[in-house]
């Protein structure tokens, strides 16, 4: 090994590249959905096994190639080969236009049969639970007190990179910043400015999450899932293991089960789903690549939290 | 006089298994063996070199140079001969499956005759330790690693110079990046197009990619020039495809950055010609890659866009970085030395043949 070569520290240089690209994600230098928008143009022009999750792109790519032409083109550049060509498809025109009638029958069934999926997974989706949510906009983020508060800081100090807040936590982002650590967070809806240097992004909380290139936050912490289905709750649990860094912090602050319908009866009718118990953020937050949960019970609401497996 | 006579599936000039394979003619002439080269296929301009698999004589013993599914190696089990494998890995036909299913095929052969030689062989020889690893997996036992034999003077072909200056000239202030190897869906040539995409935007609007190499896939190919055209860089990539010498020389002077994204290889040749060409390599650690640059080059744990771009960046500003990576990288490439590389060889096949 050279001189020269043990004298360049590239681990700390990746390190730096690290960090730099963390910071510009930040910054807004690399978008959230600038990388996604690249997978996806590639994956239009990928065969459908390759890649992508784009359904509707897809079918409109299947459409587009499912007419098969029988007539080849005869046209060349000397024109007695032309007339060879036209006099070979004279013959052959017959066989050709069999074969090809077949093959577009069969991609048209094709297309046809993806189109039927994608109307009745429409329909699906459209059955799901959907509840206004001004019905269940009084739904407590449970007492995000004090207390409640500086136990959450506790959980998120010295995490290796950027806390995103999940939810309306303007209250607990303004004293996550304060406590030194570098918080953002982003909301549905225009949130009340906090404080002058403190990140709030408008946005779907839960895109920005699944976004986010894998291991670029130190930690996340996520409030408001209490109504949401289970399977949101999964997928939550999920882009936050994506995205947070090994050793990160993933901190959730939930409805206890048991007063949850007691205190809110609208949504405990109307919602699609309701607070996990602890044993099930245990099972939930082990089977997606966390170690070490634990559950906090305040008394009102329940602090879970868990590091990021190395 | 013991022979010791090789087996190709498909021989060609100016490949690396190709130059491999005479350079092990020769070493197994200098050991006093008597060797010829059988092959399936050879291009014409090497076909002088060759005889058909069909006209073995029999006897001796036979070194199979594997790196594909090919006829010759169900030829080769079936004979009585002692056998030596030789090793370049064999690209996993999940990649090639959706875009060319009867490559597929074909590369699942490859596996299969790999996995059935294993037995019937005597000493397999790994060109580095990821194959070795591979060779293990599969049953064979000894195994070895010896680099690929590599005459790195043949890097110093004459460089075309009117052509170096036009490169130059359309670079026109630009970062070049460069990566040389054929389209292939494991070199992963759609990844290069995302990153370099990500880094004209944020650093560089007048940076250029140029991907020099044949197209080992047409499907592939075309989806390629689509998705340039789709993020709207299909002005600054070029498709250079196959080129002479000089011209291959060419590219290599007038890059500012090596940059390989492959997800799959065996070895990698060309990272070693862009250490010799004194170009900075910003590489993916996939497969033989941590391996062939070692502390030659910056080796990256991801290849998210934004992470390529920074780091490409970071390598072109950071002038200390760029010399130190540029020096690592010649450093590197004394590893490779031919003669150390030959006695290896040499050392191996004496060790079963006698």
């Amino acid at each position: 090994m050279s001189e020269v070569s043990t004298s360049l520290d590239l681990d700390l240089v990746r390190r730096e590249i690290d960090e730099e690209v963390r910071a510009r994600r930040a910054s807004g230098d690399f978008p959230p959905g600038m990388e996604r928008e690249l997978d996806l143009a590639f994956a239009r022009v990928s065969p459908v096994a390759t890649t992508g999750d784009d359904l509707e792109g897809l079918i409109q790519a299947a459409d587009r190639s499912a007419f098969i032409e029988g007539r080849p083109p005869v046209a060349s550049r000397t024109a007695v080969l032309g007339l060879v060509k036209k006099g070979e498809l004279k013959l052959l025109g017959w066989y050709f236009n069999h074969l090809a009638q077949q093959m577009t029958s069969f991609a048209g069934a094709t297309v046809r049969t993806l189109t039927v999926v994608a109307d009745r997974l429409e329909k699906v989706e459209r059955l799901l639970p959907q509840v206004d949510r001004a019905l269940l906009d009084h739904e407590a983020i449970p007492g995000l007190d004090a207390d409640l508060t500086e136990r959450v800081a506790a959980r998120l100090a010295g995490v290796p990179g950027r806390v995103l807040v999940v939810g309306d936590g303007g209250g607990l982002l303004s004293a996550l910043v304060a406590a030194g650590i570098d918080a953002y967070a982003v909301t549905p809806g225009a949130a009340p400015r906090v404080g002058p240097a403190i990140e709030q992004r408008e946005g779907d909380p839960f895109e920005h999450l699944a976004d986010l290139a894998p291991g670029s936050l130190g930690g996340t912490i996520v409030l408001g899932l209490d109504a949401s289905a289970t399977g949101v709750k999964i997928a939550h649990v999920q882009a936050a293991a994506s995205a947070i860094d090994e050793g990160g912090s993933l901190v959730v602050v939930a409805g206890r089960p048991e007063h949850w319908g007691r205190d809110n009866p609208v949504e405990a009718d109307l919602a699609p789903g309701r607070p996990f118990r602890p044993e099930t953020w245990f099972v939930v937050l082990e089977a997606h690549g966390f170690a070490l949960a634990e559950v906090d019970d305040t008394g009102q609401s329940l602090l879970v939290s868990a590091l990021r497996r190395r | 006089m013991t022979a010791v006579h090789q087996v190709v599936a498909s021989f060609a000039p100016r490949d690396a298994t190709g130059n491999h394979t005479l350079q092990v003619q020769s070493v197994l002439h200098e050991l006093g063996y008597e060797s010829e080269i059988f092959v399936a296929v050879a291009r014409p301009e090497v076909r002088r070199l060759t005889r058909a698999f069909q006209d073995h004589p029999g006897g001796g013993w036979l070194l199979y140079q594997l790196s594909t599914g090919s006829s010759v190696a169900d030829w080769l089990s079936a004979r009585p001969e002692p056998k030596i494998v030789n090793y370049h890995n064999i690209t996993p036909a999940s990649f090639f499956a959706p875009w060319e299913p009867h490559v597929g095929v074909e590369l699942d052969a490859g596996r299969r005759q790999l996995r059935e030689l294993a037995p019937l062989s005597s000493l397999a020889i790994a060109d580095s330790g990821y194959n070795q690893e591979e060779l293990t997996e599969v049953g064979y036992d000894p195994t070895t690693v010896v680099p690929i034999l590599l005459d790195t003077a043949t890097f110093e072909h004459g460089v075309d110079e009117a052509h170096l200056e036009r490169l130059r000239a359309q670079s026109a202030g630009g970062a070049a990046w460069l990566f040389v190897g054929r389209l292939a869906p494991n070199k992963c040539q759609h990844d290069l197009m995302k990153a370099f995409a990500v880094y004209r935007q944020v650093f560089d609007p007048d940076a250029r990619l140029r991907l020099v190499g044949g197209s080992s896939s047409g499907a592939y190919h075309d989806a390629l020039l689509e998705l340039a055209s789709a993020i709207g860089i299909e002005r600054s990539v070029d498709f250079v495809g196959d080129v002479p010498d000089a011209v291959h020389g060419a590219h290599f002077r007038a890059a500012d950055v090596y940059v390989s994204l492959s997800e799959h290889e065996g070895f990698g040749v060309p990272l070693l010609e862009a250490m010799h060409h004194r170009l900075p390599i910003v590489a993916y650690g996939a497969a033989a890659v941590p391996e062939t640059i070692g502390a030659g080059g910056l080796c990256l744990e991801a290849k998210d866009p934004a992470t390529v771009a920074t780091a490409v960046h970071r390598v072109l500003v950071d002038h200390a970085l760029r010399d130190g990576l540029v020096a690592a990288g010649t450093a590197r490439l004394g590893d490779f030395d031919l003669a150390t590389s030959r006695r290896r060889f040499a050392d191996a096949v004496r060790s079963v043949v006698g």
